[in-house]
C-alpha cells in the first residue's frame, strides 16, 4: 500500500463540548488492507461523554463513512480495534455508528477522526492514532 | 529553484551531514492528562557562535535546521481541527506558545523560537532555536 505508517488522526485537549467536530484526514493511503485505532482518553475532571469516530472516505472528502467509535466517560481508558479490508462481506446496509461498534472491512484511501462530547472537561485529553498497512 | 529541488537539495546535505531528533507536541497541561505526538526528524544541530550570543540567545541555545519531509511523511502533528480561516498558523510549525519540545542525543529542549521558510507557499525549511 502506499505511505504505511502511524498516524495522529485526533490530538485533543478537551475543554467545552464539541459537535461532530471533524480532524483534518490522512490521505493518499490507496491499497489499505488494516488498520489498527488506538484511542486514549486521559481523564481529569468535568465532563460527561466523549465519542471519538474514525471515519474512511472513497471520494476524495466527500463523503465519510464510520469505521469504528470509540466511546469515553469520566475515567481514564484506552481502547483499540482492528478493521480488516481483505476479507469478502455480504451486502450491508451502511448505518452510522452506535457506542463502540465498528464497521468492519470498510477501508477507503483517506481516514479522519471526528470527535463529539458533552459537558465542559477539565485537563483532560483524548488521541487516536491509526496504523494503516 | 523550485520547492521541491529546495528541499530534497536539503534532504540531501541532511542526509549527509544531519542527525535524527525528536519533534514532540504535547497535548494537555497538567501531567496526568499529558499525550504526546513525536516525529523523528533528520536535522542540523549546531551551537551558535560566541559573537552570536545576543539579546535572549545563551550558550543553552543551539540551531536547529529542519527538513518538512518526516514531518509531511508522517503527518505530524495530525489531527488539528478543520479550520475555514483565511489566516491559519502552519501548526507543522514548532511553536514555544505551544510548549513544543525536542530530544537532541537524548537531551531536553524547549523550542525558544522557530521560523518556516517558504517557496511559493511550499514549507521548504524549518529553523528553530532550542534551548536546553
Amino acid at each position: 500500500m502506499d505511505n504505511p505508517g502511524v498516524y495522529t488522526l485526533v490530538a485533543l485537549d478537551l475543554t467545552a463540548a464539541l459537535t461532530a467536530q471533524a480532524q483534518t484526514s490522512v490521505d493518499g493511503l490507496d491499497g489499505i488492507a488494516a488498520v489498527t485505532l488506538v484511542a486514549e482518553f486521559a481523564y481529569g475532571s468535568g465532563g460527561t461523554t466523549c465519542a471519538v469516530l474514525a471515519q474512511v472516505s472513497f471520494d476524495g472528502g466527500a463523503t465519510w463513512f464510520d469505521i469504528a467509535r470509540f466511546d469515553f466517560l469520566m475515567v481514564t481508558r484506552r481502547a483499540w480495534c482492528v478493521i480488516e479490508g481483505l476479507a469478502a462481506k455480504a451486502v450491508t446496509v451502511y448505518a452510522t455508528l452506535a457506542a463502540e461498534g465498528v464497521n468492519n472491512g470498510l477501508l477507503g484511501p483517506m481516514i479522519r477522526g471526528v470527535v463529539t462530547s458533552t459537558g465542559t472537561y477539565v485537563n483532560t485529553t483524548v488521541s487516536l492514532r491509526a496504523s494503516v498497512r | 529553484m523550485s520547492a521541491e529541488s529546495e528541499i530534497a537539495e536539503l534532504d540531501k546535505a541532511l542526509a549527509a551531514d544531519g542527525q535524527d531528533i525528536v519533534l514532540r507536541r504535547v497535548i494537555g497541561k497538567t501531567v496526568a492528562s499529558q499525550q504526546f505526538i513525536d516525529v523523528i526528524c533528520r536535522a542540523f544541530v549546531r551551537g551558535y557562535a560566541p559573537n552570536e550570543l545576543v539579546g535572549a540567545i545563551t550558550q543553552q541555545d543551539s540551531r536547529v535546521v529542519l527538513s518538512p519531509t518526516q514531518i509531511d511523511a508522517a503527518r505530524w502533528p495530525g489531527g488539528q481541527a478543520v479550520s475555514t480561516a483565511q489566516f491559519q498558523i502552519d501548526p507543522r510549525v514548532p511553536d514555544k506558545n505551544r510548549g513544543d519540545l525536542c530530544y537532541i542525543d537524548g537531551r531536553r529542549c524547549s523550542v525558544e523560537a522557530a521560523k518556516p521558510i517558504t517557496i511559493d507557499g511550499v514549507l521548504v525549511r524549518i529553523d528553530m532555536q532550542i534551548r536546553g
